[in-house]
């Protein structure tokens, strides 16, 4: 084997994960147009969408024709859901015989968006987690655990169906509580998982506390990957997490209504390239909606599938906040990287005593304190005419007599990372809530329903 | 990229969209050979999506 061929293995497909800008760009337009006249010809939705915005698909030339088209966010998705076929509504481009299979979204932001997929598309979430793992380095060789509810939410369920395509064995830790799904991680040798950070590190907890077990020396993870949170690409997160498993951490980024757009790649350049050969990715400034192309400043995400037919995603305003990074990747990879991952949501982004505050950077703080446990609950009122944040966190269990020093230093890290001061309570280690997969832990209760 | 002939794979996975929607043809409605020729054909689609997009660029451009 050529050294050359030594470096294909390293991607899922050598081709496209390495193609040249321009080309790239020219496959990119290609594509986007493609989905766009489907969705124009297939879906009520669209077609009225674009029509009421006095637009055809043959009025996108250029690449920079593509801002034309009008964006579609959540609430649409919402509405859509109201008209007929029931229940996805009238966005869908295939009559309802032809969908496979159903999953909806959280529910963190409102009421869920129901997805329609057929055998098509499913085998496209597939093929883009398969881009997933291969780059995170997962191969026949491994045995991956899946500590997931398998249930309406598309979660793990890809990276089980990638991983089975990669040619992994496949361990689905279904039903199973915390402790079984340890106590077989241990048994069978699995050797990665899948989970949310959250849930990372609450394994983590189980297996030390209750079961005695230390994941980094008693159990054969190599790797794991993330996804659901945004603790993967969040480095003190990332490194808690890698101490407690004694294995590699990488994120990967996607969502119910767009797919699995991004990932970490062996390299770990500080940032998840796009898949740039399945999607599309804009990034628009957040107030005013003016393109951003630079690297290094924020703004939120706007999304194209190109490849997901029955339900089309395209030009979808995620509310993600991102940024290019302004570096390159060692990996030869030519899809671009989002600095740091997704930093926040541009409507979780709140102003607290004047400042933007984002919770990832809580988060941060916390993490950068070892003598603190995995859990904290961050709720922001107001007292009076003043907000007030107050944060509760629990000690790690032996770290009592220390807490004036941890506090000290957890104050400063907050301080440093949101600029705010905090008002701290310290709870009985075990006592705030435990999540299995997407944590809670920021309430606004000055917004309606917060 | 010119170490993998493009062009060669992408001629075979049309062949074989066309080979299996001809199969689907002659099915007549047996389910048992629609529904995997189905599974098969969008198995097809990601070999498209990963081969013979890029290709058509790729020669669009030459």
């Amino acid at each position: 084997m050529s050294s050359n061929g030594n470096k294909h293995r390293s991607y899922w497909n050598p081709v496209l994960e390495t193609l040249d800008r321009e080309k790239l760009q020219a496959l990119q337009l290609r594509k986007f147009k493609r989905i766009l006249g489907w969705a124009y010809d297939n879906s009520p939705f669209y077609r009225r969408l674009y029509q009421d915005a006095g637009l055809e698909p043959g009025d996108i030339k250029s690449f920079e024709d593509i801002h034309k088209v009008p964006k579609i966010d959540k609430d649409m998705l919402r509405d859509t859901q109201q008209r007929e076929p029931f229940p996805y509504g009238d966005i869908l481009t295939v009559p309802t015989e032809k969908v496979s299979i159903f999953r909806q979204t959280s529910g963190t932001t409102g009421v869920p968006v129901y997805q329609a997929d057929t055998w098509q598309d499913w085998e496209w979430w597939t093929e883009s987690w398969c881009y997933i793992l291969y780059a995170q380095g997962y191969r026949s060789t491994d045995r991956v655990f899946i500590p997931f509810g398998y249930n309406i939410f598309v979660a793990f369920w890809a990276g089980h169906y990638a991983a089975e395509k990669l040619g992994c064995e496949v361990v689905p830790g279904g039903v199973l509580d915390t402790s079984s799904r340890i106590l077989k991680m241990q048994e069978l040798k699995c050797t990665a998982f899948l989970a949310t950070p959250t849930y990372v590190l609450g394994m983590a907890d189980t297996a030390r506390n209750k079961l005695g077990i230390d994941p980094a020396k008693d159990l054969s993870i190599g790797r794991i990957t993330t996804a659901g949170e945004p603790g993967g690409s969040v480095a003190s997160t990332k490194k808690r997490m890698e101490d407690a498993w004694g294995a590699k951490v990488y994120d990967h980024i996607g969502a119910t209504e767009i797919g699995a757009w991004s990932y970490e790649c062996t390299e770990q350049p500080g940032g998840p390239h796009v898949n740039e050969a399945l999607f599309l990715v804009e990034i628009e400034d957040i107030q005013t909606g003016e393109p951003i192309t630079e690297p290094g400043r924020e703004g939120k995400m706007v999304i194209t599938a190109f490849d997901r037919f029955a339900k089309p995603c395209i030009r979808f305003d995620s509310k993600d906040v991102i940024k290019w990074a302004d570096y390159g990747c060692d990996c030869g990879r030519t899809f671009r990287l989002i600095e740091g991952g997704v930093v926040g949501r541009s409507d979780d982004i709140t102003k607290v005593k004047g400042v933007l505050l984002a919770p990832t950077a809580i988060e941060e703080a916390i993490r950068s304190v070892p003598e603190l446990g995995d859990e904290y609950e961050v709720t922001v009122s107001k007292k009076g005419d003043i907000d007030d944040i107050l944060l509760r966190i629990e000690l790690l269990p032996g770290k009592e007599s220390e807490q004036d020093d941890i506090l000290t230093r957890l104050k400063d890290q907050l301080r440093v990372k949101t600029n705010l001061g905090y008002r701290l309570e310290v709870e009985p280690y075990g006592s705030l809530p435990r999540y299995e997969v997407k944590a809670k832990r920021f309430r606004d209760l000055r917004k309606k329903g917060g | 990229m010119e170490q993998f002939d493009l062009p060669g794979m992408a001629r075979d996975i049309r062949q074989l969209r066309q080979l299996a929607e001809e199969l689907d043809g002659k099915a007549s409605g047996m389910e048992a050979v629609h529904r995997n020729v189905q599974r098969i054909l969008a198995n097809v689609k990601m070999l498209e999506i990963n081969v013979c997009d890029v290709e058509e660029i790729d020669s669009y451009k030459k």
